[in-house]
């Protein structure tokens, strides 16, 4: 069985880049012999993924392409990973992805399915091409920083005070863009592991409130109605 | 000077250094120039996606002071 499975689509000019930034954990994963399997382009879709995530039920998980507030998005722009199957994302170590959004609702949805670690953003995630080694260290600096062992607590913080370097030498570089979207990306970075997720409603705020981490398992009402229409 | 406008000379700034890079938002893609004619046109999504995280930037007085003093502003 694999230890880590790498999804990553490549269909648009952004996904050509954000399949690249994969490279230098695949390149890591072959040097120290560690099993994986790399879902890339065509091998990118739900099918295919769904499949791998049944027959290696303990890999650890990577996906780097778009995505929205509901779904991770697969190499036919169809969803890969949504509302239907984010319980094979359950137990596993952790899932890391790059995509915008899906820390808002799917992000969620998997750490409470019991994914022990669940690194998303909130939002849309941007880069800029003048500054690509350094959206590259910094998107893939969290798996680095768990390879030598880090708790996910310390991860989110090495991460944000690497992006907030990173920020400050792009703007000391004249790089403003890059810098602003370094220093949004900070904003929008989420580790869901042992910290409850925030919530804008006030329905799930009491709920954490009065019952913590178990106030998520309560089902909103369009997860409810999702269940509901599942055949 | 406000932020807007500050945010603008900043891009227009990147995007006479740099006509051929990229941002990317999403699935949007654009020069720094169609960025910046989006934003003067009054497209929401470049406004949302380019134009606010770099006001959100030039809120962090260090930034901020980057930018001016990069831009030769000092003095207006």
């Amino acid at each position: 069985m694999a230890e880590y499975i790498v999804i990553r689509p490549r269909f648009d000019e952004t996904t050509e880049i954000s399949h690249a930034f994969c490279n230098c954990m695949t390149d890591y994963l072959c040097m120290t012999s560690k099993s994986f399997i790399d879902l890339s382009q065509d091998d990118a879709v739900k099918a295919k993924v769904e499949e791998t995530l049944k027959e290696n039920p303990t890999a650890k998980v990577i996906f780097f392409n778009h995505g929205n507030t509901e779904a991770l998005i697969g190499n036919d722009k169809q969803p890969v990973i949504d509302k239907d199957n984010v319980q094979l994302l359950a137990h596993r170590e952790y899932t890391i992805t790059l995509a915008c959004e899906w820390g808002a609702d799917g992000g969620v949805e998997a750490w409470r399915q019991g994914c022990l670690a669940v690194l998303c953003y909130v939002d849309v995630v941007s880069f800029t091409t003048d500054a690509l080694p350094q959206f590259e260290k910094a998107f893939t600096a969290a798996f680095f920083l768990r390879e030598q062992s880090l708790e996910w607590k310390d991860i989110l913080t090495e991460v944000k005070d690497l992006m907030g370097t990173l920020a400050n030498e792009l703007a000391g570089e004249g790089k403003f863009m890059a810098s602003a979207c370094m220093a949004y990306n900070k904003d929008i970075l989420r580790i869901y592991n042992g910290e409850i997720p925030a919530t804008r409603c006030v329905g799930r705020w009491l709920a954490i409130t009065f019952l913590g981490k178990r106030g998520w398992k309560i089902p909103s009402p369009s997860q409810a109605l999702h269940w509901l229409k599942k055949p | 000077m406000n932020n807007r406008e500050l945010a603008l000379l900043a891009l227009e700034a990147d995007a006479k250094q740099k006509p051929n890079e990229k941002v990317h938002a999403g699935e949007l893609v654009f020069t720094y120039k169609e960025a910046i004619e989006k934003i003067r046109q009054g497209d929401k999504l470049a406004i949302k996606l380019v134009l606010n995280p770099l006001m959100q930037s030039l809120k962090s007085k260090s930034f901020r002071a980057k930018v001016i003093q990069t831009l030769g502003l000092e003095r207006t």
